[in-house]
């Protein structure tokens, strides 16, 4: 077990690999964490001049100098091993690597950022602590980058997920600290200078969090554009933009928006708190609407230079949300109006209420309607986008289940009036909050599930043209390695037929292992359109495509060996099904 | 012809549909904007009754009128109340639950409502129950003890 795995030794059995490989990484990822807080406290120790602390002194030595050399020897052992294409390209390599990665960008970011603040205050800076932690997790990153990126031992396992993990992290930070900056001068433009006047100047918190921003949108662009992140056509990236680039940052415009108007309508029209208290949200919601939509703008931007998939999916994302603040908004004014129903015995502030349900609204339902278009909906079934039943199932499913909830509650609080001694009014008043969401989330469910009915009236008036025959495809792709890739050529023929699709590679001519052929390989998108116009008029379940090398592609039915028709395939081909016969298969292209 | 019609009709339905629940959201913002600009002052309980003694306190916490609050308290609930006691914000509505009045004491069931600033999509409003103790004082209901959110600490009682 102590001798490296030469190339001539055959490699341990899956399971066992396996095995090994997790026990091995953990440890690693461990000794690596115990090392570097080792490391990190008697720096710290060597930045302070006068320290007593004679048990924190013991415990960076024994987790220095014990992780430290146990650490190095372990690394030692693996990088040997990585020599071996197999063991680089294996989900424990690369779950490591992007561990160890990201929790040290994190943590060497946040350190150096902790330390730079430091200075941007009025008592004495506390800069060991940080610059230790900053300087240690700082080259703990550099290292695993300088593995990553290596130019005989390349990692591109997980590759997307380290740029993503970098760029997601640098947008957040920079991003929170922008708000954070942005609405701290806000305030102080808005309101004047009021509070910690004795302490420090008020510019160092807008400093501070300017250089959190500052750094935060350095690791952005560092992982977004330098390690390419924004370049990956991964499902992840895709996922990414969508969940924080348009999910996240709309929710932070649209509820910035919101707010904005709320106390804009409450100055106007509600005035009974005093001045400064009204004013007090104004600030950061501002921030928050103009930083919001900026990285929003960003990445709608971005999502529309990528897949049709990626451009729907953030155009309905952004709907979602908009719909989300205009249902909110509806059932924060039916709310609203049963309050003002119910005599209380002091106080009201349903004119609050109410001006945060129609701000909401407001803010609300005018996205919505840009980004749905209800005047536009698909009036044939060839219109109706992949994605959209998803989402009205989704809508229709989420107002079904808070319909559920608030109609417990609801009948909860009407047996408690029917069985105890309770008064009416306050009844209406402790189901006035259920009652208007269960009225929005009925407006909601009602109008999705009409365009739901609507599609299903569509699609099923044009089904005869769409009825599936055929049920498997079996691809035998011959393209040269680089020029067409089977997987997507599986997967458009699987979304075009409905059927399912096993692909196969030749291994005798133009296969990965060959030479390219010198005829152009066709465009991806044309092969697929030819498949799917071949299987139209299939009249058999099973069908064999051969497509490559060059321009070849042949379609051929196959029947199982009892049926009445049976092929004449290739006899390399030949399997259960492929035996004599006298169907030729339609060739498209000698 | 027909077909054509029928589809020009399934084409059209969402549109009514749409316009149906458009029409339903502005009339109940006007319904609710009219209800709740042309709303009054909560009506007044009788003085004499648990719930009016509750009601006249609650409403003097409210708009932080510790004098008046304190004038409906027994000589118990002012001298437990001592000290700094650092209040949450008032509550915003507080709306009678049920009364249970005795010989000699009367306990009130509120409910409170706090309202808050946060939450992504306008405010956000917590509600709670509580009780309040009272007693018959020289044939006078006084609150012994007030729910918590509802105790007003600020006036610090003079020490005979």
């Amino acid at each position: 077990m102590t001798a490296p795995a030469a190339t001539s030794v055959p490699a341990p059995a899956g399971g066992l690999a396996t095995l090994r490989r997790l026990i091995l990484y953990v440890l690693l990822f461990a000794l690596v964490v115990i090392s570097a807080s080792g490391l990190q406290g008697l720096l710290e120790r060597l930045f302070r001049t006068a320290s007593t602390d004679v048990a924190g002194l013991a415990l960076s030595l024994a987790f220095t100098l014990i992780g430290g050399p146990l650490a190095l020897l372990l690394w030692w052992f693996v990088w040997r091993r990585l020599d071996d294409e197999s063991e680089r390209r294996a989900p424990g390599w690369g779950l490591y690597l992007t561990g160890m990665y990201a929790v040290s960008l994190i943590i060497a970011t946040t350190s150096l950022l902790n330390l730079a603040t430091s200075f941007i205050d009025t008592q004495e800076s506390q800069w060991p602590s940080p610059l230790a932690n900053g300087i240690v997790w700082s080259a703990i990153w550099w290292w695993h980058r300088w593995m990553w990126k290596h130019p005989r031992k390349p990692s591109s396992h997980l590759e997307d997920v380290r740029a993503v993990v970098g760029s997601v992290f640098g947008l957040l930070l920079g991003a929170g600290a922008a708000i954070a900056a942005l609405g701290t001068l806000l305030d102080v433009a808005i309101r004047g200078f009021t509070a910690a006047a004795a302490f420090e100047p008020w510019w160092f918190p807008v400093l501070r969090s300017l250089v959190w921003a500052a750094g935060g949108a350095v690791v952005w662009w560092w992982h977004w554009f330098r390690e390419g992140g924004r370049r990956f056509q991964t499902g992840l990236v895709d996922v990414t933009i969508i969940a924080v680039g348009i999910f996240v940052a709309g929710i932070t415009a649209l509820g910035g928006l919101g707010v904005i108007l709320f106390v804009l309508l409450r100055l106007a029209f509600d005035p009974s708190d005093p001045l400064n208290d009204l004013l007090e949200p104004l600030a950061p919601a501002i921030a928050s609407a103009v930083i919001g939509a900026l990285v929003w703008r960003y990445h709608r931007t971005t999502s529309v230079t990528r897949s049709t998939r990626t451009r729907r999916a953030s155009l309905l994302v952004t709907s979602a949300v908009a719909l989300a603040a205009a249902a909110s908004g509806i059932g924060v004014v039916v709310n609203a109006l049963l309050a003002a129903a119910v005599s209380p015995l002091a106080g009201g502030a349903t004119r609050t209420l109410l001006l945060g349900g129609i701000s909401s609204l407001v803010v609300g339902a005018p996205v919505w309607w840009l980004a749905w278009k209800p005047r536009h909906q698909p009036r044939t079934a060839g219109d109706i986008p992949p994605g959209r039943r998803v989402y009205l199932v989704a809508f229709f499913g989420v107002s079904a289940v808070v319909a559920l909830i608030t109609l417990l509650v609801i009948g909860y609080r009407l047996f408690e009036f029917l069985l105890g001694d309770v008064t009416g009014g306050s009844l209406l008043d402790r189901v006035r909050a259920p009652l208007g969401l269960l009225v929005a989330a009925g407006l909601v469910a009602g109008y999705h599930f009409a365009l739901w009915r609507h599609d299903r009236a569509l699609l099923a008036a044009s089904a005869p043209a769409h009825k599936r025959v055929v049920e498997r495809v079996t691809l035998v792709s011959g393209y040269p390695a680089g020029s067409v890739d089977p997987e997507a050529l599986a997967r458009g023929i699987a979304d075009g037929t409905g059927a399912k699709v096993t692909t196969w590679l030749r291994a005798d001519d133009g296969g990965p292992g060959l030479p390219p052929s010198t005829e152009p390989s066709p465009v991806a998108g044309d092969l697929i359109r030819q498949v799917t116009a071949a299987l139209e008029g299939a009249t058999t379940q099973q069908i064999l495509v051969v497509a490559g090398p060059g321009n070849r592609l042949e379609v051929i039915p196959l029947v199982g060996v009892g049926g009445a028709a049976v092929l004449d395939g290739p006899a390399a081909l030949g399997g259960p099904a492929a035996l004599g016969g006298h169907a030729p298969g339609r060739v498209l292209r000698p | 012809m027909d077909e054509t019609a029928a589809r020009e009709h399934t084409a059209r339905r969402p549109d009514r549909i749409l316009l149906a629940l458009v029409g339903v959201v502005v009339l109940l913002v006007v319904v609710a904007l009219a209800v709740v600009f042309t709303r009054g002052e909560p009506a007044p309980l009788d003085e004499a009754s648990p719930a009016g003694v509750v009601q006249r306190y609650s409403k003097a916490v409210i708009d932080g009128d510790s004098t008046t609050a304190q004038s409906y308290l027994t000589e118990g609930a002012k001298s437990r109340c001592r000290g700094a006691y650092v209040s949450e914000p008032a509550p915003a509505r507080v709306v009678l639950v049920s009364t249970t009045e005795r010989t000699n004491s009367a306990t009130v069931k509120v409910s409170i409502v706090r309202s808050s600033q946060g939450g992504p999509f306008g405010p956000s409003e917590y509600e709670m129950e509580d009780a309040f103790s009272l007693l018959k004082v020289n044939g006078q209901w006084l609150i012994d003890q007030p729910p918590y959110p509802l105790v007003d600490c600020t006036v610090v009682p003079v020490k005979p």
